[in-house]
């Protein structure tokens, strides 16, 4: 978390050791990022990471301790689209995969937002409850 | 030069006060002009000078910048303020960003978005198949730049707070309306992002 001046709070990239939270039913809560796999600072919305599990439900499909890819969904760094907007989220979250970007769960919580189209993660968007 | 310009501006001053723009074309008309652009500029300048100086009518659009090689004597109806070129030159950017504001606003009605409405807005997204949204949510922040003017959005959508910005005068906004105003006291009110209740009165 930056601060520019005393009104602005900018929000930056999800890198190494950043704590996001898992919105879907794979079974894990909370993971920690180890690697950006995209971008030199970090990730943004929208971008694959590699996590480390550090909270996880008794019984799911991911236990403490693993290592998973995470695509990001919601992002608190704002994100520009084309035509001029801009949307930022409240809190940093992700949602597990496999390492060819398939979904681990089967289902997502909360708001997506829909630059998740153009980087071709389809099935989070199908199965998402609301598109920002 | 600025030797004969009080003169001339004291001749214009009697037929002058509280009269049209036509007027003091008609009373200037017969100082002396030289066709020469130099000195065609002064003379717009000096009924510009007039204009500025006693007219109590309402200003009239900015005039575009080809019209400072027409002839002087030409009606132009609303004209305005033509300085010397190269002092249009330095407030070009404004008076681009005037048109533009102006031109928009024209096709479409925009509401005056103050921080603390409650908006409710149609957007047509293209990268969404171009399915109109309801977004609604309160303007916590609003910035002023001409055609650039940008507020920012924030609302709960599914349980979790999201913020966006967009901007005021963009075609992919269809509609605006406002559906509550809360009194606040500052313009930017980043302090809700942390206190959701804090505005139900």
């Amino acid at each position: 978390i930056l601060w520019v001046s005393l009104h602005e709070q900018i929000r930056t990239f999800i890198q190494m050791r950043t704590n996001l939270k898992v919105v879907d039913n794979s079974g894990a809560k909370r993971v920690m990022c180890i690697q950006s796999l995209r971008g030199k600072k970090g990730a943004r919305l929208g971008d694959m990471i590699i996590g480390s599990v550090k909270e996880a439900q008794p019984r799911g499909k991911v236990k403490k301790g693993d290592v998973v890819y995470g695509v990001v969904v919601r992002a608190a760094m704002k994100k520009g689209r084309s035509d001029g907007s801009e949307v930022q989220f409240d809190d940093n979250a992700i949602v597990i995969v496999n390492n060819k970007g398939e979904l681990i769960g089967t289902r997502v919580f909360g708001p997506v937002p829909h630059e998740l189209r153009k980087k071709k993660h389809l099935k989070i968007l199908a199965l998402a409850e609301h598109i920002v | 030069g600025t030797r004969g310009n009080p003169l001339k501006l004291m001749d214009c001053a009697a037929p002058r006060v509280e009269q049209s723009f036509a007027e003091p074309l008609r009373s200037c008309s017969w100082s002396p002009i030289i066709p020469r652009d130099g000195v065609q500029a002064y003379g717009f300048c000096t009924r510009a000078l007039a204009a500025r100086g006693f007219s109590t009518v309402g200003t009239a659009e900015v005039s575009v910048e080809d019209e400072d090689s027409s002839s002087p004597m030409v009606e132009h109806p609303p004209r305005i303020k033509f300085k010397r070129p190269d002092k249009t030159a330095r407030h070009i950017m404004n008076i681009l960003n005037k048109e533009a504001v102006d031109k928009v606003r024209t096709e479409r009605t925009i509401p005056d978005v103050q921080p603390g409405c409650i908006v409710q807005m149609r957007v047509q997204v293209p990268e969404n198949k171009r399915r109109e949204s309801t977004l609604k949510g309160i303007v916590i922040a609003r910035r002023n730049a001409g055609i650039a003017t940008t507020f920012r959005l924030r609302r709960l959508v599914a349980g979790v707070g999201v913020e966006s910005v967009f901007p005021l005068y963009s075609p992919n906004i269809k509609e605006i309306k406002i559906l509550d105003r809360k009194k606040v006291r500052r313009a930017k009110l980043y302090y809700l992002r942390d206190r959701m209740n804090a505005l139900k009165k």
